[in-house]
């Protein structure tokens, strides 16, 4: 993405992604206990991108893309990411890109990583292969979901986000802490059946029943 | 009936029948109060996983016929492949009255050049017939606290596994727009 890195670690470039995309129009509803959640959540939007491995050792965000998918006619309720399965960077030889980390964020809290978005790691498994060989050692591919907690007083505050790697029996949840340091959180757990079919069991959400 | 005859008919049965194309959007009474399932928090039987037969009763096939038809586009001779009613699985959770639909895409049936990710949607349909609710996207979880405030009065998740429907073989991969720097 113009502007945006190159990073020499992947967890850098986690960091400088959440902000950019919570800070897109409508990538923030907020809480949903918050007041005027619906009016924003209505018209709330995600946004999705490739973090890549490039032949120069470096981490680079894809253009982000936001949804086309079609939903019904009546609906002002689109959400949801359609991301190219291919980044196509004209900088390097096609087929010499890692595809690491789907990226994406989920405009309202309380969220978690949702089924959908573990089913969409399966594929990205069949499409690029389950691991990715970086500087920092072997990297399961992987997807992250953004979230803020609250819209007011910051709309484009990263407040956190959810990982899942590919063949793990865990999602995570990373959040800052009171000291600003990053600390994880199990927040479900997976069961493989097969190499492609799934159980996923969330932990309980802090305040949900 | 086999697997793939039994989604054989399902999918003519939505492609040919007039009502398909007639009323669309249908009504949604968006009754928030509902609280989904999970539909992958336990295993699901798949049709087509072992041989013999599968039943599926007319109150089921109708909550999918119902859900199908909502959420995708009426069928048109050059449908683009990711709107097909084959390019989606749908999972199927009975509880009480009401059958708990979930429409997810099917990324390998148009050619894997695509992930999508919270695409889809979920459908709470009565036994007799009405959309109760849908979701689409990644909602926030627990209960709805609309901006007036109301006092949820949640339906348990579903105990028993839900049913799943594939979508059929791969047919061709179709070109689609990109989007820049990811294709």
């Amino acid at each position: 993405m113009p502007g945006f890195g190159p990073f020499e670690s992947h967890w850098d470039a986690l960091l400088a992604a959440c902000p950019l995309i919570l800070s897109q129009r409508g990538a923030n509803a907020g809480h949903r206990g918050d007041m005027s959640f619906n009016t924003r959540w209505r018209v709330s939007t995600e946004y999705c991108a490739w973090l890549y491995y490039t032949p120069d050792s470096k981490y680079e965000l894809s253009r982000l893309v936001e949804s086309t998918n079609p939903t019904p006619p009546d609906d002002q309720d689109e959400r949801g990411c359609t991301l190219p399965a291919f980044v196509d960077d004209q900088r390097y030889p096609a087929n010499s890109l890692k595809h690491l980390y789907v990226l994406h964020n989920h405009p309202g809290t309380p969220t978690n990583i949702s089924e959908r978005d573990i089913t969409a790691v399966v594929t990205a498994a069949k499409i690029h292969g389950e691991f990715v060989e970086t500087k920092e050692g072997k990297i399961p591919i992987s997807i992250v979901a953004f979230f803020s907690r609250h819209y007011d007083p910051n709309p484009t505050a990263c407040d956190g986000f959810y990982e899942y790697s590919k063949g793990s029996s865990e999602v995570v949840e990373w959040a800052p802490d009171q000291q600003g340091q990053w600390r994880r959180e199990k927040a479900g757990t997976v069961i493989w059946e097969n190499k492609t079919d799934f159980r996923f069991v969330p932990a309980r959400e802090k305040g949900i029943p | 009936m086999r697997a793939t005859s039994l989604f054989l008919c399902l999918a003519a049965l939505l492609a040919s029948c007039s009502w398909f194309r007639l009323q669309h959007p249908l009504p949604i009474e968006e009754d928030k109060t509902i609280v989904f399932p999970r539909f992958h928090e336990q295993s699901a039987i798949k049709v087509g996983a072992r041989e013999g037969p599968y039943e599926l009763d007319g109150v089921a096939l109708r909550a999918l016929v119902l859900a199908a038809r909502d959420f995708l586009p009426p069928p048109e001779e050059e449908q683009p492949c990711r709107d097909k009613l084959e390019a989606h699985r749908y999972r199927v959770i009975r509880r009480g009255d009401i059958v708990f639909v979930q429409i997810e895409d099917d990324d390998e049936f148009c050619g894997l050049k695509y992930l999508s990710l919270d695409t889809g949607a979920r459908y709470a349909i009565s036994t007799d017939g009405r959309i109760l609710r849908r979701i689409i996207g990644a909602e926030p979880e627990g209960t709805e606290i609309p901006d007036g405030g109301m006092e949820p009065d949640p339906i348990a998740p579903s105990p028993a596994p839900p049913a799943v429907a594939d979508g059929g073989s791969p047919d061709a991969p179709e070109d689609s727009p990109d989007s820049g720097t990811v294709q």
